[in-house]
């Protein structure tokens, strides 16, 4: 979705929106729940609960008037400053000045004070309570006893303090074992104790003040006062409580665009962050309260100055720039918010996480450089702390011992991360990674070397097969790049021995360039073959052949070859079929190869033994004949690429024969070696024997 | 009839070389050095067989193929270094007839071109006169009431084995017998196993009837399982 209010301009205008309408919506939602009451008790005054203020004004009022009442009937008067309030308190009472109206009875039911006028019950009086107070008298004389020792009686007399000032002195042994009159109890000998409810001293009485107002008004007091202002409150307080829902449903959908261009600048990807955004947020929240505390305090001596002064324009000029700057830290603090929730680590900049995790990496840092044996050592001691001081308190024992457990488990899974990594490292998969986030730093660092490693391998391996590969392509094209000449000079040697020339000389050297020519051919074929085979970039079909029948088929083809060659094939193989997996088409190739072998290097006139027997789980196909020349370099060179025996080299082949030989047979998953003694060559083909399907082939 | 046949090719000396064997048999040649050039020379005259290079300068000769198959269903003969089995799939795919690797043997040009121009030319109207007793298969037309072979229309004698071994994969094309299934359809005796005697008669039946027997076109050897005739 797309973010408004990206540009300069844009974000002044809806941060100043944002101000306004916050500021607005504040006081009159603030007005509107002051006079919630108001607002739906619809003008019925006497019902509201605003009535109870000047009511509670009254009441505290009444509450002297009873005290003084009864003060007088204890004491049988009272002082002159006591007299000049009650004087004062009737008369501020007095129907003629309010509209307060009160009874004050004793538990008796005895009328204590009243000021209704002549003619008025308070059956009549509105918005009535009834509340009841227990007061007490010479509770605090008993803190004036003390005892006095009697040198007659050897004893302690206790000295009880009275009202009028005046001590009794009361002796021990008056009254054993019971409580005399001001609550003191002795054995005789010694003062037990202290009982209040025995001393007489002390006097109670419940007083029940009923009040309430004489409706409707009459006379000009607090609730006349309270009450115009309710009804004038009630002329315009629809309107101001629409006002605060439109401004504050406004401020929401103003405030939401506000939180989400925090942070963003129009032209600019990502988020931008100003100074505010990157001091530590617990700094940032300190700071915003200390503002807010002496904003606040501001405000307060703003709004009594109102209260106090009437309509003065300065104080309401500073109510509005108190109400702006508040307001407007708000907002700031809103706007930071936003941009470190969107920025990400909310608590991550704060300078308690760092000082704790400076803190933890400190001991992380002592643990890395402790020795092999200390620190098991030591970690164990630490369990075992832990789990002393858990032990008292019960509860923490199976949350302690799970975190363990968790740890415990957390550590085997990253262990089976790191084995099962090297697995696929050793199963040929080097590039693949172990995860190594949040890992314990032994085995992340152990694992991060793993992966090194792994890479290195990968590495390896792929320039390898890279640069053979690149062989392999650079083999193909410089074969085919000959291949082209080659074909005129074939051509055209062909044409020089049709054109007719008569002199022997010249024919012998035209047959030398036909044979010459005819063996670069078969070279270049062949090498392109054996590069192939060799980066095993041929594909292999795989499917279920009879190896005998493969070897029939292949004597066949040199039958002629053999006979050429005065050499007599002797073939030994079991009367029953034998089934491998292989490519027809490569492991004729193979024979192929082995057969060509012998017909160009074994010696005339001799046999060739061809061999095929079952023999643990695998065809073995064995194939020996007697060299003509020579062998005299060891098997294992025979098999490499050029190399043929050294006095085979002017014979036609290229010396690819066996190294394409054993290129193809591993590909398809055989062995190929190669066993020389003396002039008795020997070359040993096994495949897998297949037996899953018994059948005959197909009919 | 004279026949015009277009040898394309970027290297002149492989053009000169062709032009000298494919005259000496009779045949009219003309020639190209590039694929453009083939197309602009099969626009003007009317050709009857292409022999076509696959890499050359300003279109190749499977491009050029392709072009040519919109219009012209001359035979085309692709000559090639190329001997990858993916390349020739390619070149008989985008609809090459045939297709020689180089270094190639100008006897065996000589024979696939003569071949191809059989096919074209003669044998496309023959089809009305076949006859139930006769055995088709791409070149090959065995009758069996008459005993008798030929290949592109040209007569070949066979021995009685080779002739019931060809009948015997005549009548099944596509299907493959090992070598034990035809010793005892043709010999008509219990297999012994292990003898190659089928082998041997199977390629000098391929020597006779296929032009490259070391790459046949019809009696194809599938390597440890036996032989087949494959449906051209």
């Amino acid at each position: 979705m797309k973010i408004r209010f990206t540009s300069p301009q844009g974000r002044a205008a809806l941060t100043l929106l944002c101000l306004v309408t916050t500021a607005l919506a504040f006081w009159t939602g603030l007005f509107t729940m002051a006079q919630w009451d108001n607002l739906w008790s619809g003008g019925d005054y006497v019902h509201s609960y605003s009535i109870y203020a000047p009511m509670n004004r009254y009441a505290y009022m009444a509450d002297q008037v009873r005290d003084l009442c009864q003060a007088q009937l204890w004491q049988g008067g009272l002082t002159y400053t006591d007299q000049q309030r009650l004087g004062n308190l009737t008369k501020a009472l007095s129907p003629e000045r309010t509209n307060y109206r009160f009874e004050i009875h004793d538990q008796a039911g005895k009328l204590l004070y009243s000021n209704l006028p002549e003619g008025e019950s308070m059956d009549q009086v509105a918005a009535a309570q009834l509340s009841e107070y227990t007061l007490v008298q010479g509770d605090d004389l008993a803190q004036n006893d003390y005892s006095v020792y009697d040198e007659a009686s050897e004893l302690y007399d206790k000295m009880v303090y009275l009202a009028d000032g005046t001590y009794v002195r009361c002796k021990p042994a008056e009254q054993p074992g019971e409580y005399n009159s001001y609550g003191w109890r002795s054995d005789g000998e010694d003062w037990w104790d202290y009982e209040p409810a025995m001393d007489t001293r002390i006097r109670t009485v419940t007083l029940t003040t009923q009040d309430g107002v004489s409706w409707p008004l009459t006379a000009d007091d607090y609730f006349m006062e309270d009450y115009r202002d309710y009804m004038e409150f009630q002329q315009y307080l629809p309107a101001v409580a629409a006002a605060a829902v439109v401004t504050l449903t406004l401020s929401v959908a103003l405030l939401i665009p506000f939180c989400r261009s925090a942070g963003r600048r129009r032209g600019q990807d990502g988020l931008v962050l100003n100074w505010q955004d990157r001091v530590p947020l617990d700094l940032y929240l300190c700071l915003f309260v200390v503002l807010i505390t002496l904003l606040l305090a501001a405000g307060d001596s703003i709004t009594y100055s109102i209260n106090q002064g009437g309509q003065r324009p300065t104080a309401y000029v500073g109510l509005g720039v108190f109400t702006v700057a508040t307001d407007g830290l708000c907002l700031a603090l809103l706007h930071t918010l936003a941009v470190r929730c969107k920025a990400g680590g909310l608590f991550r900049n704060t300078v308690l996480w760092r000082l704790c995790a400076r803190v933890c990496r400190f001991f992380r840092e002592v643990a890395a450089n402790w020795s092999v044996i200390r620190r098991p050592v030591l970690t164990f001691l630490l369990y075992l702390l832990m789990t002393v001081i858990t032990i008292p308190t019960v509860v923490l024992v199976p949350v302690w011992q799970g975190v363990v457990l968790w740890l415990l488990c957390r550590w085997a899974r990253q262990w089976r991360a790191v084995r099962e990594g090297t697995a696929r490292i050793v199963g040929g998969e080097p590039d693949d990674k172990i995860d190594t986030a949040k890992m314990y730093r032994d085995l992340r660092e152990h694992a991060g070397q793993l992966n090194d490693l792994g890479s290195a391998i990968g590495n390896a391996v792929e320039e390898r097969l890279k640069s053979e590969r690149f062989k392999a392509e650079l083999i193909t094209n410089v074969s085919h790049d000959l291949k082209t000449p080659l074909t005129s000079i074939i051509n055209y040697v062909d044409l020089l021995k049709k054109t007719g020339v008569e002199d022997p000389k010249a024919l012998e050297y035209i047959e030398v360039l036909d044979r010459k020519s005819q063996r670069l051919k078969k070279l270049t074929e062949d090498l392109v073959e054996a590069s192939k085979a060799s980066t095993g970039a041929l594909t292999v079909n795989k499917e279920r052949l009879g190896f005998i029948q493969l070897l029939d088929q292949a004597l066949g083809e040199y039958e002629e070859k053999f006979e050429k060659s005065g050499l007599s094939p002797v073939c030994t193989a079991p009367d029953h079929e034998l089934y491998v997996e292989a490519d027809g088409r490569h492991l004729w190739r193979v024979i192929d190869n082995l057969l060509g072998n012998c017909v160009k290097y074994a010696m005339p006139g001799t046999r060739v033994y061809l061999d095929v027997k079952a023999w643990d789980g695998n065809v073995v196909l064995s194939v020996k004949n007697v060299s003509r020349e020579p062998l005299n370099i060891p098997a294992d060179r025979l098999m490499e690429r050029f190399v043929r025996g050294e006095e085979s080299r002017t014979t036609e082949g290229s010396g690819l024969g066996l190294s394409i030989a054993r290129s193809l047979t591993e590909l398809q998953g055989g062995t190929f070696r190669l066993d020389i003694d003396g002039d008795l060559f020997k070359a040993v083909v096994s495949f897998p024997e297949c037996r899953a399907l018994t059948a005959a082939p197909p009919l | 009839m004279l026949y015009n046949i277009l040898i394309c090719d970027d290297d002149r000396d492989i053009v000169s070389a062709l032009d000298i064997y494919l005259t000496s048999d009779g045949y009219k040649t003309y020639h190209a050095y590039d694929g453009l050039e083939a197309l602009k020379i099969v626009e003007e005259r009317e050709i009857h067989l292409i022999l076509m290079d696959v890499m050359m300068p300003h279109m190749d000769g499977i491009r050029a193929t392709a072009k040519l198959r919109e219009s012209k269903n001359i035979p085309i003969i692709l000559l090639t270094a190329k001997s990858e089995d993916a390349d020739k799939i390619l070149g008989l795919n985008i609809g090459a007839d045939d297709y020689v690797t180089k270094p190639f043997n100008p006897i065996e040009v000589l024979a696939r071109v003569k071949s191809q121009l059989r096919r074209y030319t003669t044998l496309g109207g023959q089809r009305k006169e076949e006859t139930s007793r006769v055995l088709r298969n791409g070149g090959i037309a065995l009758d069996d009431a008459a005993k008798s072979v030929t290949v592109d229309g040209e007569g070949v004698s066979l021995t009685p084995i080779e002739y019931n071994i060809l009948l015997l994969l005549m009548k099944n094309p596509g299907r493959v017998f090992s070598t034990g299934q035809i010793y005892e359809l043709v010999w008509n005796d219990p297999s012994l196993g292990s003898e190659n005697t089928v082998a041997v008669h199977i390629r000098h039946l391929r020597e006779k009837i296929e032009i490259d027997p070391a790459n046949p076109r019809y009696i194809k050897v599938v390597w440890g399982l036996g032989y087949k005739m494959e449906k051209v």
